[in-house]
């Protein structure tokens, strides 16, 4: 019965990316081009901050402006895919306004998989090519070999941060649903997630653990960036994949405390 | 003017229903300084200086830039595009006031709301991390300064306008939004002092209007703009050029709007 | 074995009171205050398999809170409710696939796409085999006769072939409890007819319950049988429509409206109606007269306030 299950979600998870795709072909091609424009431009003035910043001052917390920008595209390519899958959640407080919540409570398939994975952009998924190869470029222009077991290794640490990054999601829509705020939210999200773009050392001990440990935006760059450049023992992994099991549960369950109190849309 | 009096009131007693959304609000305008902050600790922290900036007069410029942030960017004519799909517009339209005056003082209600918030969080701010605050002596800068400081929060304003507007000719109204976002948080310097840029890069932001709402203020207040009157005077002539501009886009609109029958 | 059976529930909301004015929005920023609301007091009763079963009230009475705690989408405070031997409240998957839940105009098929479409991933949902799924899907077209429309974008369609889109998105997993909330709000009669009909026949046909609820009496005159009175979330009345009917339809009200626009009420025992209404016409002053059936918030007043047993 599971297989079948799993079957359902992921028909159910391509119709609904299809009907975007098929949505913003139709009524939105213009709009669609301005977002491709508006992400190129976002990732284009980080790399113009790295560039002015670091280029001048030739190191940030022991890295150099090549190392840096390599940790730049592991970044951006993280936050890419993890958003990629969780585009849901801006669309999560109108599903609740408008009840569309309550289908999603009392459809069979978990209302989690509705309310994080139903509104993925196939834009995004197109854009998330180029941002591969602009890894691979950074990486081989930081002065570092590519080689398969690092590639498999970065691909673990991928599976591993979404997992937490899901968690985290799920951590946010509880709040909404408790107090039908969501947009500041996860701004708020997205502004720690930023810190991500650099080497987490620079904002000190405290800062460091809480971004390794408590957020997954360490492992979305630093980590992984650390790995390739040889300061990181792959072992560690297990303990983070375990943290990201954890986080998970702990996401789990403040979720179901939330749905207790939950009021409907109309009562 | 009593009316406008209720307006301000009204809107921020909005704010104030949602006390989460507000809280969490303020968090992120704590954030806009704390990454910089952290980014230029990294860089120029030991010492030395970049482009002229050493580390006090980054952390200056910072400052600055957070509080003229709360006074300029508060705005809720954000609203406007979706107000204009949903229908909603035509409410204050149809009230006896001049509706950019409606949704001018609901901006300055915004304003006070950031600012106040702001009182309680630079004394935070400065006992954490101490930035070297610049008080402007001279009263003829401060003079400028704040007429600078006014042309930017009307220019500002403008802007809003106009992009809200394009909900008057299609749905998707958060595609250019987030576009003018993005360019908006390097072109205005909230981030980083324009003049670290390539002279390249310096002329072409130069030639937008973005500068001049956050930059060219902060470098009149802190009397290092020796260009700081024509500067005065090309902020001005931005807003007439947007005001004409918002003019001839709203007035376009609300026809197409009234003729939807909404 | 009943099907649904429900003991003590009772459902209370914790709901911020706002103050009116600039000074109070501060005050409920700083110092809120919370007030309880009780929307389920304490709500008892069993339902048997096939029945159809209205819960009707004013409202606000908690009906629309009950039927949500039936399905699982509210968690009682307290009490205990089990629905086909399960908790609706931990919302299997063995469960979810027997229930189906109807919320008056609130669409659960997709916008943008042919209505043929969501019936086709309902299948997939539901883990419905292929056979038994094209012979549900064809008896229902069939039924609700929207056979030209399924291939048509949902946003496409009228209000009442919307409806009926709906209704067979529904049932495609023929579920065995069917929860129907104010099913008939903000149709016309035309369409409030043939949805009445149609859940008339379709639970004779099949073994599935059906349980709704409403605020018209039309509603439940047409279709229950057992009827539940719900006001300000406590039962006034369970048991038989028949007895209802029996206590309390015996009379009708005609309105007789006069030449400068009066109202005049008459309450006229049912047989007398036609007698007394052509006595009133007989009037030059009466311009125009109503004949309505008494209110359902009448009776439901008249349950709880003549002592002696309602008489209306």
């Amino acid at each position: 019965m599971k297989l079948t299950h799993l079957k359902a979600y992921a028909r159910v998870w391509l119709k609904l990316t299809a009907q975007q795709f098929e949505s913003q072909v139709a009524n939105a091609r213009g709009a669609a081009a301005l977002f491709i424009l508006g992400k190129v431009f976002r990732l284009g003035s980080a790399l113009l901050l790295v560039y002015v910043v670091v280029g001048k001052a030739k190191l940030i917390a022991g890295y150099s402006l090549n190392e840096a920008i390599f940790l730049l595209m592991l970044f951006n390519l993280a936050q890419t895919i993890s958003q990629l899958f969780l585009r849901g959640v801006y669309i999560f407080r109108q599903k609740v306004v408008d009840g569309t919540f309550d289908f999603y409570l009392l459809n069979p398939l978990s209302e989690l998989f509705y309310s994080l994975f139903s509104y993925t952009d196939p834009l995004d998924m197109i854009v998330t090519t180029p941002y591969i190869f602009l890894v691979g470029w950074a990486w081989v222009n930081a002065g570092y070999a590519i080689t398969l077991p690092l590639i498999l290794l970065l691909v673990v640490i991928l599976i591993i941060s979404t997992i937490m990054v899901t968690a985290w999601h799920i951590i946010i829509i509880s709040i909404g649903i408790k107090y039908l705020e969501v947009d500041n939210t996860v701004m708020l999200y997205r502004d720690l997630e930023r810190m991500g773009a650099f080497p987490v050392a620079i904002y000190g001990r405290a800062g460091e653990n809480i971004l390794t440990y408590i957020f997954p935006f360490a492992l979305m760059s630093t980590i992984p960036a650390q790995l390739i450049f040889g300061m990181f023992n792959p072992w560690y992994l297990l303990i983070f994949a375990t943290l990201a099991l954890v986080q998970l549960q702990i996401a789990l369950f403040i979720w179901h405390r939330s749905l207790l109190s939950y009021s409907s849309a109309s009562s | 003017m009593h009316k406008y009096l209720s307006i301000f009131g009204i809107t921020l007693q909005e704010i104030f229903t949602y006390r989460l959304n507000m809280v969490m609000w303020r968090v992120r305008q704590i954030f806009v300084f704390l990454i910089p902050f952290f980014i230029w600790r990294a860089v120029l922290g030991q010492g030395g200086d970049i482009y002229g900036y050493s580390f006090a007069t980054i952390m200056t410029y910072l400052f600055g830039t957070t509080v003229l942030r709360s006074l300029v960017m508060g705005s809720r004519t954000i609203d406007l595009g979706w107000m204009i799909n949903s229908g909603s517009l035509t409410i204050p339209l149809m009230r006896p006031l001049n509706i950019f005056s409606f949704f001018f003082i609901r901006d300055l209600a915004d304003k006070l709301f950031n600012l106040t918030f702001m009182f309680i969080e630079i004394p935070l701010i400065l006992l954490i991390f101490k930035p070297p605050v610049f008080i402007q002596t001279n009263p003829l800068i401060v003079l400028y300064a704040t007429v600078s400081i006014l042309l930017a929060i009307i220019i500002y304003f403008f802007i809003n306008v106009i992009f809200g507007s394009l909900a008057f000719w299609t749905r998707d109204i958060w595609a250019p939004r987030f576009l003018l976002m993005v360019i908006m948080e390097i072109a205005t310097g909230a981030m980083f002092p324009l003049d670290m840029l390539p002279l390249f890069w310096q002329k072409l932001i130069f030639a937008t209007p973005f500068p001049y709402l956050l930059f060219i203020p902060l470098k009149i207040y802190l009397g290092t703009d020796p260009q700081f009157l024509s500067h005065i005077l090309i902020a001005l002539g931005w807003v007439f050029f947007l005001g004409v501009i918002t003019k001839l886009v709203w007035r376009k609109g609300i026809k197409s709007y009234e003729a939807e029958g909404r | 074995m009943p099907t649904i059976t429900a003991h003590n529930l009772r459902k209370v909301y914790s709901v911020q009171k706002k103050r009116p004015g600039l000074s109070g929005s501060l005050k409920d920023l700083f110092a809120p205050i919370n007030e309880e609301k009780v929307a389920v007091q304490d709500v008892s009763f069993s339902i048997d398999e096939g029945e159809l079963v209205g819960f009707i009230g004013p409202n606000g009475a908690g009906k629309t809170t009950t039927l949500k705690m039936l399905s699982g989408l509210l968690y009682p405070t307290s009490g205990e409710v089990r629905v086909l031997g399960f908790d609706p409240w931990k919302r299997e998957y063995d469960f979810l696939k027997q229930i189906s839940l109807v919320m008056g105009q609130k669409n659960q098929l997709w916008w943008d796409l042919p209505a043929i479409e969501s019936f086709n991933l309902a299948k997939d949902i539901y883990d419905i085999p292929q056979p038994v799924y094209k012979k549900t899907l064809y008896d229902l077209v069939e039924l609700l006769d929207i056979g030209d429309v399924l291939n048509v974008q949902v946003r496409k369609l009228s209000l009442g072939q919307r409806m009926k889109a709906e209704l067979v998105a529904a049932l495609i997993h023929t579920p065995k409890i069917l929860y129907l909330d104010e099913p008939t709000i903000g149709l016309d009669v035309v369409m409030q007819q043939s949805m009445r009909q149609f859940l008339k026949d379709y639970n004779q046909r099949g073994d599935g319950s059906i349980i709704l609820t409403s605020h018209y009496m039309d509603d439940v005159k047409e279709l229950c049988k057992h009827v539940v009175i719900i006001d300000n979330g406590t039962i006034l009345f369970d048991g038989l429509l028949s007895n209802i009917i029996a206590k309390f339809s015996k009379h009708k009200i005609i309105e007789v409206i006069g030449g400068k626009g009066e109202l005049k009420t008459h309450k006229v025992l049912r047989g007398q109606v036609a007698e007394k209404a052509a006595t009133l016409l007989k009037d030059p002053s009466v311009v125009d007269i109503n004949i309505k059936e008494i209110e359902i918030e009448d009776v439901i007043r008249s349950i709880f306030s003549a002592p002696t047993g309602p008489d209306i």
